[in-house]
C-alpha cells in the first residue's frame, strides 16, 4: 500500500508561497481564512515545519492579526467566516506545540455557538465544531444527533443515495462521535470520497476521506483517493487541474478563489491528518509510507 | 410495475412483463437492421448484444439472446456480416460479437479474409498506443508500453479511477474486461487472455451511478459486480431499493444526462439500444437474485 510522498517539505513551502499570494491577491475575509488554514495545516505537520517557507513566526504573527481583526469586527458574524476552520487551526496548533494567541476568537465562537437553539446544536457540523471547543477545554454541553442523521447512522446503504448535505452532516456527527467505523463502512466512505473527487466536490470527498483516515480501516479504494488529491499538484504549489476549455462566463468566481484554493486546503488537511492524526494500524502504515 | 414487491422480492408478473417488453423493442430493433441495415442499426444491435452476451445462460438472457441467435444466423447466412465487417475496420467489434451469436455458421468467408489479415485487426488503438508511448519517451517520460499488454490487467483498469469524471468509455471498458473474464472462465481461452479482476473501478463506478442516480448505468453496473466484480453488501441493498422504486421496464432506463459523454471515439449510442441495454442488464440482474 506504497503511496510515495504525499508532499516533500520543499513543495510544502512552495504551497505555503501559494496560500500568501491567494491571500494577498485577493484580500477577502474568507480567502483570508482558507489561506491561514492551509497554512496552518503545514506548520502544525512536523515534517514540514522546518521547511524553506514555511515560516511559524510569520504565520502566526498573520494568524494573530487575522484572529485580532475579526473579534475587534462588530459585523464579524456578517463575514461568512467558517467557524470549523477556526477552532481546528486551535486544535492542530495545541497539539503540534505551536503557540498562536487565539483565545479571544476562539471564546466568542463557544459563546455563539452555546447561544444557539437546540435544533442547531444538534447538527452537524456545529457538533464537530463542539467537540474542538471541548478539546479546547471550553464548558460546551453534548446534545443528541438529530433524527435523520441518527438514521443514516444505522443504515450504511443510505448513504450512498443521501443528498449531500444530508452526506455531510452524517460525515461531522462520525467525526464528532469519534465513533470506530469498521471495514465496509470505511470501504463505502472511501469509494464516496473518490467519486466526489472525481466530480470535483473536493469539501465531500476530502472530509469523508479525512474520516476514513482518522476513524476507519484504510484499504486499496482510500489509498486511491489520497493518489488522486496528491496527483492534483500544480506546479504553482497549489492543487486542482480545471478544464481549460470551460467558458470563464459561467464561473461565480475567479479560479483561484471558486476551485484552487479550496482544493489546495483540502489538500494540505488531508495530509496534515494522514501524518498527525491516523489512529488506526492501517493507517499508521500509510503514514509511515507516505514519510 | 416495480420489480420488487414491498416485501423486497421478485414480482413474477413485473419480471415477465419486463422480458415480454424487452423481446418486442429488440425484434423492432433487429427488424430495423434486417431491413436497411446501416451504421447506425449496427450500433443499436451492438449496444445491446454487448451486454447480452455475458447473461446468455441465465433465464431471460436465454430468451433474449434467442432472437438475436435467430437474427444473426439470418444476417451470417445473407453474408450481411462479412460485408459489414469488410467495409469498416471499426464495425469489426460488433460483428464478432454478432458472429458469436450466430452459432455454428459457415466462417469460411470470415476465416479467408482473417487468414489474409483482411479483417478482425483493429491497428488503431495498438498503434495509438505505441504512439502515445514513444512520444512520452522522446520527452523523457517512462510509459506503460504494450509490451506489458498480456500482464494481470486489474492494475490498469483500476488505475481509471484517478481520472476526473466519468463518460461511456468507463463502462465500454467494463464490459470488454467482463467479455474477456467470461470468455477466459468458460471458453477455454484463459492462455489467450490476461487474467486479472478489476474492484474498484466497478465498485466507484457503481458507487457513481449510485449517488448520481444514474438509472442507466446502475443496473448494467450492479449486474457487472454480481456476476463478475464482487458485489458489497450495502452497495447490493442501496442498488436494489432504487431498482425496486422504477416501473420494470427500458423506459425507466433513460440515458444518462447530457454532461456523460455517450458517444465513443469509434461508435454512437442511441437514446433507444441503451434503454434496452440497460433493462437486459436488469433483467439478468433479476435472474441472478433468483439463482
Amino acid at each position: 500500500m506504497e503511496i510515495g510522498n504525499l508532499l516533500t517539505p520543499l513543495q510544502a513551502g512552495r504551497t505555503d508561497e501559494y496560500l500568501r499570494s491567494v491571500a494577498a491577491r485577493y484580500a477577502t475575509p474568507a480567502a483570508d481564512l482558507q489561506s491561514l488554514f492551509g497554512r496552518c495545516c503545514l506548520v502544525a505537520t512536523p515534517a514540514f515545519r522546518d521547511a524553506d517557507g514555511v515560516d511559524p513566526a510569520h504565520f502566526r504573527a498573520d494568524m494573530e492579526s487575522y484572529a485580532d481583526r475579526v473579534v475587534a469586527d462588530p459585523h464579524a458574524d456578517q463575514l461568512g467566516l467558517d467557524p470549523l476552520l477556526v477552532v481546528e487551526s486551535a486544535v492542530m496548533l495545541r497539539k503540534a506545540g505551536v503557540e498562536v494567541a487565539l483565545n479571544h476568537l476562539i471564546g466568542k465562537i463557544a459563546e455563539e455557538l452555546s447561544a444557539q437553539p437546540r435544533r442547531v446544536q444538534s447538527m452537524g457540523r456545529v457538533q464537530l465544531v463542539a467537540k474542538r471547543l471541548r478539546e479546547l477545554g471550553r464548558q460546551i454541553e453534548s446534545v443528541s444527533p438529530h433524527r435523520a442523521a441518527a438514521d443514516l447512522l444505522q443504515n450504511p446503504h443510505t448513504w450512498l443515495t443521501a443528498p449531500l448535505v444530508e452526506l455531510a452532516d452524517l460525515i461531522d456527527h462520525l467525526m464528532a462521535s469519534g465513533v470506530q467505523l469498521d471495514a465496509d463502512q470505511s470501504h463505502l466512505l472511501s469509494l464516496i470520497a473518490l467519486g466526489e473527487l472525481r466530480n470535483y466536490r473536493v469539501d465531500i470527498g476530502s472530509k469523508a476521506l479525512r474520516l476514513v483516515i482518522m476513524q476507519g480501516i484504510v484499504e486499496e479504494d482510500t489509498v486511491e483517493a489520497l493518489r488522486y488529491v496528491a496527483a492534483q499538484r500544480r506546479r504553482d504549489g497549489g492543487y486542482g487541474f480545471a478544464n481549460p476549455f470551460r467558458d470563464p462566463e459561467t464561473e461565480a468566481a475567479p479560479p483561484d478563489l471558486g476551485f484552487h484554493l479550496p482544493m489546495t486546503l483540502n489538500a494540505v488537511w488531508l495530509f496534515h491528518t494522514v501524518l498527525t492524526e491516523s489512529v488506526n494500524q492501517n493507517a499508521q502504515a500509510v503514514q509511515v509510507v507516505a514519510q | 410495475m416495480n420489480a420488487f414487491t414491498t416485501g423486497g422480492a421478485i414480482d413474477r408478473t413485473a419480471y415477465e412483463g419486463l422480458i415480454t417488453d424487452l423481446e418486442r423493442q429488440l425484434q423492432n430493433v433487429l427488424d430495423d437492421f434486417s431491413a436497411a441495415p446501416s451504421r447506425d442499426y449496427l450500433f443499436e444491435v451492438g449496444a445491446i448484444a454487448e451486454v447480452a452476451v455475458l447473461g446468455q445462460d441465465l433465464p431471460s438472457g436465454e430468451r433474449l439472446t434467442a432472437l438475436m441467435r435467430q437474427a444473426a444466423a439470418d444476417w451470417s447466412r445473407r453474408g450481411l456480416l462479412e460485408e459489414v465487417c469488410f467495409s469498416e475496420t471499426l464495425l469489426t467489434y460488433h460483428t464478432a460479437i454478432l458472429l458469436l451469436l450466430a452459432g455454428p455458421v459457415d466462417c469460411s468467408v470470415f476465416r479467408r479474409l482473417s487468414d489474409a489479415a483482411m479483417i478482425g485487426r483493429s491497428e488503431w488503438p495498438a498503434l495509438t498506443q505505441l504512439h502515445i508511448s514513444a512520444l512520452f519517451r522522446k520527452c523523457g517520460i517512462d510509459s506503460t508500453l504494450p509490451g506489458s499488454e498480456l500482464a494481470d490487467f486489474t492494475l490498469r483498469i483500476d488505475k481509471r479511477c484517478l481520472r476526473a469524471r466519468s463518460d461511456e468509455y468507463d463502462l465500454t471498458l467494463l464490459l470488454t474486461v467482463a467479455h474477456l473474464m467470461q470468455l477466459s472462465e468458460t471458453g477455454g481461452m484463459s492462455s489467450h487472455i490476461p487474467c486479472g479482476k478489476p474492484r474498484v473501478l466497478p465498485h466507484l463506478l457503481l458507487t457513481q451511478a449510485l449517488r448520481g442516480r444514474n438509472l442507466n448505468w446502475l443496473p448494467i453496473l450492479v449486474f457487472l459486480c454480481r456476476r463478475f466484480f464482487g458485489l458489497p453488501r450495502d452497495i447490493g441493498k442501496a442498488a436494489r431499493v432504487m431498482l425496486g422504486e422504477v416501473a420494470a421496464t427500458p423506459g425507466s432506463f433513460d440515458p444518462p444526462p447530457a454532461n456523460f459523454r455517450r458517444e465513443m471515439e469509434y461508435f454512437s449510442r442511441s437514446a433507444r439500444s441503451l434503454r434496452i441495454r440497460s433493462a437486459t442488464a436488469f433483467a439478468f440482474y433479476l435472474d441472478c437474485c433468483m439463482e
